[in-house]
């Protein structure tokens, strides 16, 4: 029997959670806002069925267009052939993390303030 | 003798997951709380309030609290050791002290958010389903009934708790089917049973079959009632007067507290960073000065 490419073939591994933080996730994770404009990363938590982005965001970065009641709008880059499209997707938040990539200018933002 | 294998090896150990603390000891539900913290994020930094009611063996708990990243911050709350001042000082944990408790702090919260002119809820107790009414500047104080663990059966004191508290004049969903005097069958709320309960109904019920057929056990169970001469018909006028002290002044009182004792210290204090620096150069110049004298002697 051929292999099969289902929407989350090959993810094993990609979507298992870590050693010893398997069950319940931390509620820190639901108490964060997010805004337009924000940056985040897409990281799947294979514990939470709904919501969840395909296999190839997991580990992308991208802005913030869209926040709804459970879910936030990201904006990430995909290269598809020769170019490289803007793809908004739509991803619960328990498979999102704030990005530390802008953290650095906006700490020089307030400092030069 | 034990010949059993041993059944927890070192590598039991290093795969063994713990559970979130509050789950081992058995105090917190995390699937419900994870549905109740959780904020529309349409919403951003809007607070979700929980009406949390808790009982212990001799005290009841009722707290308005929402939850933020560094920990749950308590907005207000109202103890069942508090009612002595209002004029309750028996019978602290049954269903009419929880109707107590849950009024003293609904009126608790109104006051200090300045609405309590605004929202008086349902003055007179009676046990019908009362739900507040918006008022025209504000919307009411919205809240969520967190009950924890208990199971949520017909007549538990929390729903007491629940009602105090819409009566109040808060805002918290509910549905009447979970208050003392709710019939399975005809599926309706019995207003006159309900408001039993509310103002110690039962309690004087028991109080009146024990009286007439065991008075010994009489004498045991009710003896800080008769010491206060508290007798069953004066007992709904009690709940009564309690009732208007609490709308009258429900700010909490301070207690006078003495600073803690000061106790004899059995181990030794731990040194700071200075303490320790400093004691090391210490012992350095006393080893210096001890060779040099070494070496003078040597010498000599």
């Amino acid at each position: 029997m051929p292999a099969g490419h289902g929407l989350r073939s090959r993810t094993r591994d990609l979507f298992a959670r870590p050693f010893r933080k398997k069950g319940p996730t931390p509620l820190s994770i639901y108490l964060r806002t997010y805004k337009i404009g924000d940056y985040v990363d897409v990281k799947v938590n294979g514990s939470i069925h709904k919501g969840m982005p395909h296999k190839f965001y997991h580990g992308r970065t991208g802005r913030v267009w869209n926040v709804t009641k459970r879910a936030i709008g990201v904006e990430v880059n995909k290269q598809v052939g020769n170019r490289i499209i803007r793809k908004r997707i739509h991803v619960r938040v328990e498979h999102v993390q704030p990005s530390r990539c802008h953290e650095e200018i906006l700490q020089r933002i307030k400092r030069n303030d | 003798m034990v010949f059993v294998k041993a059944q927890k090896s070192k590598a039991y150990f290093k795969r063994f997951q713990v559970k979130y603390k509050r789950r081992r000891e058995g105090k917190t539900d995390y699937r419900a709380r994870i549905r109740m913290i959780n904020q529309d994020k349409n919403k951003y930094n809007t607070p979700k309030y929980r009406f949390v009611v808790r009982f212990t063996n001799q005290d009841i708990i009722a707290q308005i609290v929402s939850a933020s990243i560094a920990g749950d911050m308590v907005l207000a709350a109202a103890y069942a050791h508090e009612l002595p001042h209002y004029g309750l000082e028996v019978g602290l944990t049954n269903y009419a002290a929880a109707y107590c408790t849950g009024l003293l702090l609904a009126r608790r919260v109104l006051k200090t958010l300045e609405m309590d002119e605004e929202y008086e809820g349902n003055v007179e107790a009676t046990g019908e389903d009362f739900s507040v009414e918006p008022a025209e500047s504000r919307r009411p104080f919205r809240a969520l009934l967190d009950v924890g663990l208990i199971r949520t059966t017909t007549g538990n004191r929390v729903f007491g708790a629940l009602k105090g508290a819409l009566d109040g004049g808060l805002d918290i969903p509910h549905s009447d089917k979970r208050f003392a005097g709710f019939n399975k069958e005809s599926k309706q709320l019995d207003p006159e049973v309900h408001r039993k309960y509310i103002y110690g109904g039962h309690v004087a019920a028991y109080m009146r079959t024990l009286m007439e057929d065991e008075p010994e056990k009489y004498q045991t169970h009710f003896s800080e009632y008769i010491k206060r001469e508290i007798d069953e018909d004066g007992l709904e006028e009690m709940y009564k007067k309690v009732h208007a002290a609490i709308r009258a002044d429900p700010t909490p009182k301070k207690s006078e507290k003495q600073p803690p004792k000061e106790h004899k210290r059995y181990n030794l204090k731990k040194l700071t960073y200075e303490e320790r620096k400093a004691k090391l150069i210490e012992r350095l110049n006393a080893l210096n000065a001890a060779a040099g004298n070494d070496d003078e002697e040597d010498d000599d």
